[in-house]
């Protein structure tokens, strides 16, 4: 690696007054993806900050009105919080599909969402449990919906004196049920080549729905045309067909090194149809992994 | 009656070495250093069946902490003197008409034997200067009190000494000179310190190392790796020595030459790396052989500077011997090829007038040289001159000699690879020998 | 440079490292403790994997500097002078070793995970060890080795 300089910083305040002295510096919380980038040479920063131990932001909270999950919060964390088990089942279920143990006792949530990868593990059910962002920076503290943060692959709307602080949940949005999935190459410690995530709120009738496509698109997609479709209906097996049909005409996905563009909008439609059955079939944040 | 117990099959028997992994000790390739231990790296091609077209390493030399960068040319060279010298030994053994790679040479025209003598007697001036006065130098350093006694005395003893040594060779003397360069080098491969000129290249002719210095020193010093140099005649005649006959003897070169080759490749490769580990980040110019001592001992002590001179002097008397020899064997075989020569016997060697004028001008004239430092770049000069001509006569010759089947015989031509070595050092001769002249213009 | 303060194997060790000095090579090369393994360097084969406060993690992912203050485990660690932990001996007795170069890793990982859950299932095994890639065994006897140390320390539990 090139040779950087290394800043800890203890605080909030710390990390945004390091930042503007070093406009150019990138934040260091877990490395899971940055170190691999600086290894590789294709991030040479000469600075690097460190708000992995921070504690204002590595913290979990429910309140009344909503859960805030530290971005600092480790993924392993995530994946094993009671609280998210209950209330976020997606959520902790897409935890568990990121990458290897070790690297989960590594990386963390604001990591893989500002590192805003469209195929990251954590945002489909972030988008479907409407998230909003807390950034923080030298003008003080701004909240924005996921779907605003994130712009396009590897692009977040953080200024260059921001970090993101945490993400809130509204507890409104989590009453439902919901499902993970992830579509990959191989069973396990692979980048999705399609996931997705539902929240369903009612059965017969649907009552409020939310389907968010990943991985086929410059950011995570959610699927308007087909929860409009979905909401007010009964759940049976044309409806579902019907909806999944939707879902992949919103889909936009290309080419790549892990799958075709043809290949992800077919498993978009079969991810969809699986998602939503299962959760007709009473499963509530099950991570279903498809394979080959 | 009872069935035999058994001690191992149908046993459990664990991995021998399962403890030690299982504990991390055992010790795999890259979890050995060694001291002052440098890193290597391979750098690949971003294109899959690409060409490289260039490969420029300035930048990645000027970093700090970068200590060598080896590339082909480095190696290259030694592989085109295996081909080259191996397709002149398979000519001396091959050919039907029992002649020697001279005579060969002379089935070229008339003319050829002539170039060859002029290249050779230049050659051995230039070599032969250097190497005494790096004989003279060296045991200055050994021996601080003979500095007292003027150069060109030493030079003189020097160099009877050589021509003693050449004439009545001394096996003990031999053998403790072998041993001391056997462990010469040993010690270099371990890591020590680069000695400037070449290091006991006897058989194969004088391999030398690529200087980081610029000038006319790399021209000399490449023309020399890249095989066209007469030396690698000379090994025709040794083939004789050791009573090798025929075309069945041509597999015994193979490893003979084989050997010091992988020898050669491995010496190069340490003494590179060590030169660059050790002078480039002290800032060391090669600029005499003292600055290498001052390494050695740096390293291991004040006997590191004996051992190192001790060994340059052996090294350099032992090339001087050998290719003061070697040269005017040659030079002897060319004249015979227009006159027949008496024999004469000096110190019970009989040889011819000729041989015995060679080893005297390849050890005593350039004593001449040790008066005047100018006479360096004169000296050079004429090198290049005579390199220019001889070069490509050498190599094309010899391309010419392996292929002709008249000439090598039915069945000896040579193969691909022995035509393309040498095609590729015709091409580097032509191309060192432009090069040559542009300089000299 | 950073000057950093840690526990490695239970001995307090103090260091000055540089900022892009990893955590895998301070152990291997500044500490002489070659046991900790590096082949992918990108936290995808788990050959480095170290307990950092008692988690495994990829040490090929961690600078130095954020060793500071924390509590590492290698495998060199393991052992109790010359008594085995029950998960070598496991590895060794079930074949689970091949070339061994994945196996310190494992080690690591397997220690944890027992520590969280003592009786996995197999498939519980195969989950927790996703992070580790070995050419050798085809993983099933050190699938073995982990099911029989868990049941071995169990048992010593038991006893005590």
């Amino acid at each position: 690696m090139k040779t950087f300089a290394y800043y800890k910083a203890r605080s909030l305040e710390q990390a945004v007054s390091l930042k503007g002295e070093h406009p150019e510096a990138v934040f260091l919380a877990g490395g899971t993806d940055l170190l691999v980038k600086m290894k590789g040479g294709q991030i040479t920063p000469q600075s690097v900050i460190d708000i992995g131990e921070i504690d204002q932001i590595r913290a979990i909270e429910g309140s009344a009105t909503e859960i805030f999950i530290g971005a600092a919060v480790k993924v392993s964390c995530l994946e094993k919080h009671a609280l998210l088990k209950e209330k976020l089942p997606s959520l902790t279920g897409a935890a568990f599909s990121l990458g290897s143990p070790q690297v989960r006792n590594l990386a963390t949530i604001g990591g893989n969402i500002c590192n805003a990868s469209p195929s990251a593990d954590l945002l489909p059910p972030l988008y479907a449990y409407d998230a909003a962002m807390i950034v923080c920076g030298a003008r003080g503290d701004r909240r924005l919906p996921i779907a605003d943060f994130l712009t396009g692959p590897g692009r977040t709307a953080l200024k260059s004196d921001e970090l993101l602080k945490g993400v809130a949940i509204p507890n409104r949005a989590f009453a439902g049920k919901s499902v993970y999935l992830k579509h990959a190459l191989k069973q396990s410690m692979d980048i999705a080549a399609v996931n997705l995530c539902v929240y369903l709120e009612g059965i017969a009738p649907v009552t409020a729905c939310r389907i968010v496509l990943g991985a086929v698109g410059p950011t995570p997609l959610r699927a308007a045309e087909a929860e409009a479709f979905l909401t007010g209906k009964e759940l049976d097996a044309a409806t579902v067909l019907a909806a999944a049909r939707t879902a992949r005409r919103a889909c936009r996905p290309i080419d790549d090194i892990r799958t075709t563009a043809a290949y992800r909008e077919e498993m978009v439609e079969v991810l969809c149809k699986r998602g939503i059955t299962a959760i007709m079939q009473k499963e509530n944040g099950v991570c279903c992994h498809a394979s080959y | 009656m009872a069935k035999p117990e058994y001690r191992i099959i149908g046993k459990s028997t664990p991995f021998i070495d399962a403890r030690d992994k299982a504990t991390g000790t055992t010790v795999y390739t890259s979890d050995i250093t060694l001291p002052n231990m440098l890193y290597g790296k391979v750098v690949r091609s971003t294109v899959a069946h690409g060409r490289i077209l260039s490969i420029d390493t300035s930048a990645a030399e000027r970093l700090p902490g970068v200590k060598a960068v080896i590339t082909a040319k480095d190696t290259v060279a030694i592989l085109l003197r295996y081909v080259f010298v191996y397709c002149l030994a398979k000519y001396e053994l091959c050919n039907p008409h029992g002649e020697t790679v001279l005579a060969g040479y002379r089935r070229l025209g008339a003319w050829a034997p002539i170039y060859m003598i002029i290249a050779i007697v230049i050659v051995l001036q230039l070599i032969g200067t250097f190497l005494i006065k790096g004989a003279v130098e060296n045991l200055t350093f050994l021996i601080p009190a003979l500095a007292n006694i003027p150069a060109i005395i030493l030079g003189l003893i020097t160099s009877f000494c050589v021509i003693y040594l050449a004439l009545k060779p001394l096996k003990v003397l031999e053998t403790v000179f072998k041993i001391f360069l056997a462990i010469m080098t040993v010690i270099f491969v371990y890591g020590m310190i680069a000695a400037k000129p070449d290091l006991g290249a006897i058989a194969a002719g004088a391999v030398i190392p690529r200087i980081p210095e610029g000038g006319l020193v790399i021209a000399v010093s490449l023309i020399g790796t890249v095989g066209c140099a007469p030396a690698n005649l000379i090994y025709s005649y040794l083939i004789r020595e050791k009573g090798w006959q025929g075309k069945e003897d041509l597999r015994q070169v193979k490893f003979d030459l084989g050997f010091p080759m992988i020898f050669m490749f491995i010496l190069i490769l340490s003494v590179w790396v060590v030169a660059a580990a050790y002078l480039k980040p002290n800032g060391i110019e090669v600029n005499s052989s003292e600055d290498i001592a001052k390494g050695f001992a740096a390293l291991i002590g004040p006997i590191g500077a004996v051992l190192f001179h001790v060994g340059l002097f052996v090294a350099i008397f032992t090339t001087l011997n050998g290719l003061c020899m070697g040269y005017a064997r040659m030079v002897s075989d060319i004249v015979k090829q227009f006159k027949p020569l008496k024999p004469i016997t000096v110190m019970g060697q009989t040889r011819d007038w000729v041989f015995f004028a060679v080893v005297a001008w390849g050890c005593v004239v350039p004593l001449v040289w040790l008066f005047t430092s100018a006479g360096f770049v004169q000296l050079t000069v004429m090198f290049l001159t005579a390199n220019v001509f001889v070069m490509p006569l050498i190599s094309i010759g010899a391309l010419i000699m392996v292929n002709k089947k008249a000439w090598i015989g039915e069945g000896n031509t040579a193969n691909w690879w022995q035509n393309a070595g040498l095609g590729i050092s015709v091409l580097l001769g032509i191309f060192f020998s432009v090069q040559g002249l542009i300089n000299l213009l | 440079m950073h000057h950093i303060k840690f526990v490695v194997n239970g001995m307090e060790r103090e260091l000055l490292v540089n900022a892009q000095e990893l955590l895998s090579d301070m152990l291997r090369d500044r500490l002489g403790l070659k046991g900790t393994k590096v082949a992918c360097g990108a936290g995808e084969c788990g050959a480095c994997t170290v307990l950092l406060d008692e988690k495994p993690v990829n040490a090929c992912l961690v600078l130095a500097v954020q060793a500071d203050g924390k509590s590492i485990l290698t495998i060199e660690g393991m052992a109790d002078g010359p008594e085995l932990h029950p998960i070598q001996k496991a590895f060794i007795e079930q074949g689970a070793i091949q070339c061994g170069f994945c196996t310190p890793g494992l080690i690591m990982t397997t220690k944890a995970m027992l520590e969280e859950n003592p009786e996995p299932t197999e498939e519980e095994v195969r989950d927790g060890l996703i992070g580790h890639i070995c050419r050798c065994t085809g993983y099933q006897k050190i699938v073995s080795a982990v099911v029989s140390a868990g049941q071995e320390i169990q048992a010593q539990r038991r006893e005590n």
